[in-house]
């Protein structure tokens, strides 16, 4: 059995050791995601196996907005910009990898996102995806990439209430 | 509500190394400006600071992208297998606190 955790709520031996491979996550995580989820920029939750973190990610609020608004009235959009819920950050330790922690991860994102929008108004999850190989695991799972920023990718709060978290 | 060190309560010492040829830039651009460097240095950077954290948290879609944004929008698709069977493994495998 595998936990999360937000990140104030273990110590920072849990997560001291972390090393995903790209030095700007291992730094984020190791140096600011606690004081981040403290100062509410971004909420840090880790995947622990044995009281270790083996992976972790990053949820924040953000908002879309157009160049230009839509020249009919678009039905369905009651708030402009249009706030959604952001992934990002998302990482899995070295040692770890090609084991499915990735989808835990992505999974237990979508949970606690999933609960949060039955109290604020979040229309959509967008991803934050390094490059072309982490926005095609985001496509698997039904995430559309945007038009004009391929590593933006999303999908709707509604598609996610279909499952029962 | 003003936090400590914002706006006129000036509480927190910020010590900034440079090199001699940047803040004599600094100080003419002030000058044109008719402000003092502190107060220069500091609008600058409140200016990216907001700049960066508006990049960070906004995503700007140009026409054809916010069609096809609001269109999803509209007719959510369904949860696809992929995801359906990745929500089962989770709910049996992972304790969420």
């Amino acid at each position: 059995m595998y936990k999360t955790k937000a990140i104030d709520e273990v110590s920072a031996r849990t997560y001291n050791d972390f090393s995903c491979g790209i030095e700007a996550l291992d730094t984020y995580l190791h140096r600011y995601a606690k004081n981040n989820h403290k100062k509410n920029i971004g909420k840090t939750f880790l995947l622990l196996q044995e009281e270790l973190a083996i992976g972790f990610y990053t949820i924040s609020m953000g908002s879309v907005e157009f160049q230009k608004l839509p020249s009919k009235i678009q039905m369905g959009i009651p708030k402009y910009p249009i706030p959604v819920a952001r992934i990002g950050r998302l990482a899995v330790d070295k040692t770890c990898k090609n084991r499915g922690f990735g989808k835990f991860l992505l999974l237990d994102a979508l949970a606690r996102i999933s609960e949060a929008s039955k109290v604020i108004a979040a229309y959509c999850v967008i991803v934050d995806a390094k490059d072309e190989e982490a926005a095609n695991f985001y496509k698997k799972f039904g995430f559309e990439a945007s038009k004009d920023v391929a590593l933006a990718l999303f999908l709707p709060i509604s598609t996610i209430s279909e499952l029962n978290f | 509500m003003k936090e400590k060190g914002e706006g006129s309560m000036k509480q927190e010492r910020l010590d900034v190394r440079t090199s001699a040829s940047e803040k004599k830039r600094f100080e003419a651009a002030a000058c044109l400006l008719g402000m003092n460097l502190s107060s220069f240095l500091r609008m600058s950077a409140l200016e990216k600071s907001l700049e960066v954290l508006r990049q960070n948290d906004t995503i700007i879609l140009s026409d054809s992208a916010r069609d096809a944004f609001l269109n999803a929008l509209q007719k959510p698709p369904k949860a696809n297998k992929e995801l359906k069977k990745a929500f089962k493994e989770y709910k049996n495998l992972v304790e969420r606190e």
